[in-house]
């Protein structure tokens, strides 16, 4: 298991060797056909699509800071950077990609590396060039990679943790001891709305699919089959997954009409709920609007048990990947490998709080204090995320509007499965 | 006459270009296009008629279809007589008018996105929303209006009528300063109340910019796209999608540009046949 300290806190260089044994190092031969490490002086502009560093601070926190350090020591490169909010990203990329003219890195979420490298949207890349000695867990480069080749490098994880208000808790009589099934989380659940009069959880106000995606690995399934051409989400986890969702709702335990627009604050930053399902990435957000909540005795942090006895913690993230029509393949692998040091990649968590994706950063005080991140760097090994499939960019925008319709009692769980495994299988249909 | 022939071809000849290029051939190639599977990275594969079926087995694509319906049905006729009664009130010569037609009109010419932005706190499902304040005035309960499958619709079509007046105003404002005074001062001489002069001079002498109107209020309506792109992504449960939405989920989520454009070919004769049937019902001039 992962420790906080051995990540962010006291290993530092010397302690390396800790984690090495759960971490994936470089080694081995590069996979044929890919990008290989670049040689020679390197020039010409980097075209870069980012849905990680918005406004004027992103832009001043990347370009200003991850990519200057990069052209101090290669003055011949210059940098053209597209900031595309993440509900823009997929617009963004296909109308490039349309236009013949994809940026040569791509910045992309969990789960889209399957459908852009089936695409051949990206390279395929050598771990060994790319990733250095960087230590990325094994788990997150299966998440960069097809068919056993990795496409995109990983670089920031938003990890979904439950955050809860400790303070209230300890209010109300409510107990905090973290739940270890199923039964104890909704009981858990119920003693809040009893006793709070409050609905407990801010959860079902956020995004459905991801929720239902995490909550299939809960009661033990998964969406998909291992090369992604079967689907396996209408077997029993997942039927029973999305009817916890719905249960949720009717007993008024979370409230799909909690949604709040875009930056703004949420049902549990406005004492709405007692808890949330917080994102690591939520923590700038918190610290600018409702800073009394990261204070030690406000919150606390717990992870959704299974029905097998573990935890699981939903990651969403980004990727980078090099594009398969890049005019400047040298210089971008060489800004990837630039991306994945530990300097970039603290200076890229501490403006995002999300949590780096190597797990051998030498100490940063600040970096510790994004305390949902500490939590989440602890609790890796229970990442799970959704996708899994190269048809996986048709069936998830199609996904949201059948978990509503069941969320909201406008359609029985039964008819929602039959629907989401008719789109799927259209879908991978289509690719096969 | 071969002379004027010639110079009508000339002086049409900058039009006709810009048709033919910006709107003819991407036109014909979308219609080739919907037969197609194309992916935008690999070539595009004949597909035959797979796109055309597919629709007809589409329920959200219905679904949109019938939402576009509903908000044609509600909102150009609700919009159209709201204009049309600001056109008559603001043509009297009354105070301060040019201060209420530039009121009126603001919402065409400010961009979607802001007043989405607008809307999205006047529709908060928290109490402290405008809608939510305005109900418990009245001592009713707070609603969810977006996130509410039965309610999200309707509160589009609002918006939508609130956006679309301004334009139809300006149109009837122009068409009704071109109504002839002999008509009303005949129809003074002979008794005819306001009531009667509007029914009978008013409404008829604005036939031609009332078929416009209708006809260009239908195409808009069927255009929807960025209100609720920005307002509810289509939800919830596609309750609010649309057609345009459809197209922009098909073609730039998904990846399947075949299909956007066999969607988008379906649309265009939609807005054909429904041209045609308001040119039989209004009764449009051979000038219009």
């Amino acid at each position: 298991m992962l420790n906080r300290r051995q990540l962010l806190g006291a290993m530092g260089a010397a302690g390396i060797g800790i984690a090495a044994t759960a971490c994936s190092t470089g080694g081995g031969q590069p996979a044929p056909g890919a990008t290989a490490a670049p040689t020679g002086e390197l020039k010409g502009t980097v075209h870069i699509v980012t849905p990680e560093f918005a406004g004027t601070d992103g832009k001043e926190a990347f370009e200003g800071k991850i990519l200057k350090a990069f052209t101090d020591k290669h003055p011949g490169v210059t940098f053209q950077v597209d900031y595309t909010p993440w509900d823009k990203l997929n617009e963004k990329l296909s109308t490039l990609v349309a236009g013949g003219q994809p940026s040569d890195l791509l910045m992309t979420g969990m789960g889209w590396t399957e459908p852009f490298a089936h695409k051949k949207v990206l390279t395929k890349l050598d771990k060994n060039a790319v990733l250095g000695d960087a230590k990325v867990l094994d788990a997150l480069v299966k998440q960069g990679s097809f068919n056993g080749d990795m496409y995109a490098m990983p670089f920031l994880l938003e990890s979904r943790p439950f955050a809860y208000r400790k303070d209230l808790f300890e209010k109300f009589q409510i107990s905090t001891t973290e739940p270890k099934s199923m039964e104890e989380f909704n009981s858990l659940l119920e003693e809040v709305k009893s006793k709070s009069g409050l609905v407990p959880l801010d959860m079902l106000g956020q995004n459905l699919r991801q929720i239902w995606g995490q909550m299939i690995f809960a009661f033990g399934g998964t969406q998909f089959s291992p090369d992604g051409m079967s689907i396996t989400f209408d077997q029993e986890p997942g039927v029973k997954a999305l009817q916890w969702m719905v249960d949720l709702q009717n007993k008024g335990l979370s409230d799909f009409n909690f949604k709040v627009p875009t930056g703004q604050p949420s049902a549990y930053q406005q004492d709405k709920t007692l808890m949330a399902w917080g994102s690591s990435g939520a923590w700038p957000q918190w610290l600018k609007q409702t800073p009394q909540l990261t204070e030690e005795g406000k919150l606390g942090i717990m992870l959704m048990p299974t029905v097998n006895g573990s935890k699981v913690l939903y990651q969403g993230g980004t990727l980078v990947g090099l594009s398969t029509r890049s005019q400047n393949s040298a210089a971008a692998t060489a800004v990837m490998q630039h991306l994945i040091t530990p300097d970039a990649l603290t200076q890229a968590s501490l403006f995002s709080g999300k949590v780096p994706a190597r797990s051998d950063l030498p100490p940063n005080p600040e970096l510790a204090k994004n305390k949902l991140l500490d939590f989440s760097v602890d609790n890796l090994q229970y990442s799970v995320t959704d996708g899994g499939t190269p048809a996986w960019m048709e069936i998830r925008g199609k996904m949201d509007p059948e978990l509503e319709a069941a969320v909201t009692g406008k359609k029985s769980v039964a008819d929602t499965i039959a629907s989401l495994k008719k789109i799927a299988e259209d879908a991978i249909g289509r690719i096969k | 006459m071969r002379a004027e022939k010639m110079w009508g071809w000339f002086l049409t000849l900058p039009s006709l270009i810009h048709t033919v290029i910006w709107i003819g051939i991407p036109v014909v190639v979308a219609i080739g296009m919907s037969f197609t599977d194309y992916d935008i990275v690999q070539a595009p594969t004949f597909a035959g008629l797979a796109n055309y079926a597919e629709i007809l087995r589409d329920e959200v694509f219905w679904k949109a279809l019938g939402n576009n319906a509903l908000m044609a049905a509600f909102g150009v006729p609700i919009s159209m007589f709201i204009a049309l009664i600001a056109a008559v009130a603001l043509n009297q010569g009354l105070k301060g008018q040019g201060f209420f037609r530039t009121m009126i009109f603001m919402p065409h010419v400010t961009a979607t996105v802001a007043i989405a932005m607008i809307w999205l706190w006047i529709y908060s499902g928290d109490p402290s929303g405008l809608a939510n304040r305005a109900l418990g005035f009245f001592g009713l309960a707070p609603q969810n209006w977006l996130t509410n499958g039965d309610l999200a619709l309707p509160a589009v079509i609002v918006v939508t009528i609130w956006q679309g007046i301004g334009l139809k105003m300006l149109i009837y404002l122009a068409a009704l300063q071109g109504v002839s005074k002999e008509l009303y001062e005949a129809a003074d001489v002979d008794g005819a109340s306001t009531i009667q002069k509007f029914f009978n001079v008013t409404i008829p002498m604005l036939r031609p910019a009332t078929f416009f109107v209708l006809v260009t209020s239908i195409i808009a309506n069927f255009q929807t796209f960025d209100l609720v792109y920005n307002l509810t992504n289509g939800g919830p449960a596609n309750a609010t999608t649309v057609i345009t939405y459809q197209i922009y989920v098909a073609a730039f989520q998904q990846f399947r540009m075949g299909y956007a454009t066999a969607q988008s070919v379906i649309l265009l004769l939609v807005l054909v046949v429904l041209t045609i049937i308001s040119r039989r019902v209004v009764g449009g001039t051979d000038g219009d």
